[in-house]
């Protein structure tokens, strides 16, 4: 449980990096919503991507112990 | 006699006055839970998700995604005052000070099914909003998804034996 907690930064970062390219798009950029729109399911696609690099580890952790 | 002074280090908050917070403007439940980063993170997001409604021509999807974050960060918030009322009483007794997870374990835990899933079901979605397979074809689909629960079902029943 205290190994999930220590994730947190890492996704925090990730979150506020996407949250500020997309606001600085936004505002140099012109159609940066409609895209948003459209690519949305990245956000599926980054989770369940962690959750993969994280069941592999945790998985190779436990082989290894 | 012995007096006892009881010292609140953290005021325990009220999960009905964190819900109704959230259910009116997403994200003051997280502040009043004094999640400040997240609060800003929630606001933000929500009127991100408002903004794309307008965008990207009828999907189905866009309206349930912002219906799903709304009722997450209402449910997020009441879990979370909770959990910090829980560590407090811990705390009285034990001295010892849990930090609130920030985020639901099942949302950080790692698992090679669910990875599986979230990025196959990602990539779809992907392919049908940039028209590449049609919408209609997808929902035929739909079979597919208890298919993949039995399999996973099945899937456990080996592992575990």
């Amino acid at each position: 449980m205290a190994k999930y907690r220590q994730r947190e930064p890492l996704a925090w970062g990730i979150i506020l990096i996407v949250i500020g390219l997309v606001f600085l798009l936004a505002n140099i950029n012109v159609n940066i919503w409609d895209f948003i729109a459209r690519l949305w399911p990245l956000v599926l696609i980054a989770w369940g991507a962690w959750k993969l690099y994280f069941g592999i580890k945790e998985k190779q952790e436990k082989s290894q112990t | 006699m012995e007096e006892k002074v009881i010292i609140q280090k953290k005021p325990p908050k009220s999960p009905g006055l964190a819900g109704v917070l959230s259910f009116f403007i997403p994200g003051t439940g997280a502040l009043y839970n004094a999640q400040i980063l997240k609060g800003l993170v929630f606001l933000i997001i929500f009127s991100g998700l408002v903004t794309i409604q307008q965008h990207g021509e009828a999907q189905p999807f866009l309206g349930l995604l912002l219906a799903a974050f709304y009722i997450y960060q209402i449910i997020d918030a009441v879990q979370t005052s909770k959990s910090i009322n829980r560590l407090a009483l811990k705390g009285e007794k034990e001295e010892k000070e849990e930090k609130v997870e920030e985020f639901p374990q099942a949302v950080k835990a790692g698992s090679v099914f669910w990875g599986a899933i979230l990025m196959a079901v990602g990539g779809i979605l992907l392919l049908a909003n940039f028209e590449v397979i049609s919408y209609g074809t997808l929902f035929d689909f739909w079979p597919l998804v208890v298919i993949v629960i039995g399999i996973k079902l099945i899937a456990d029943y080996f592992s575990k034996k």
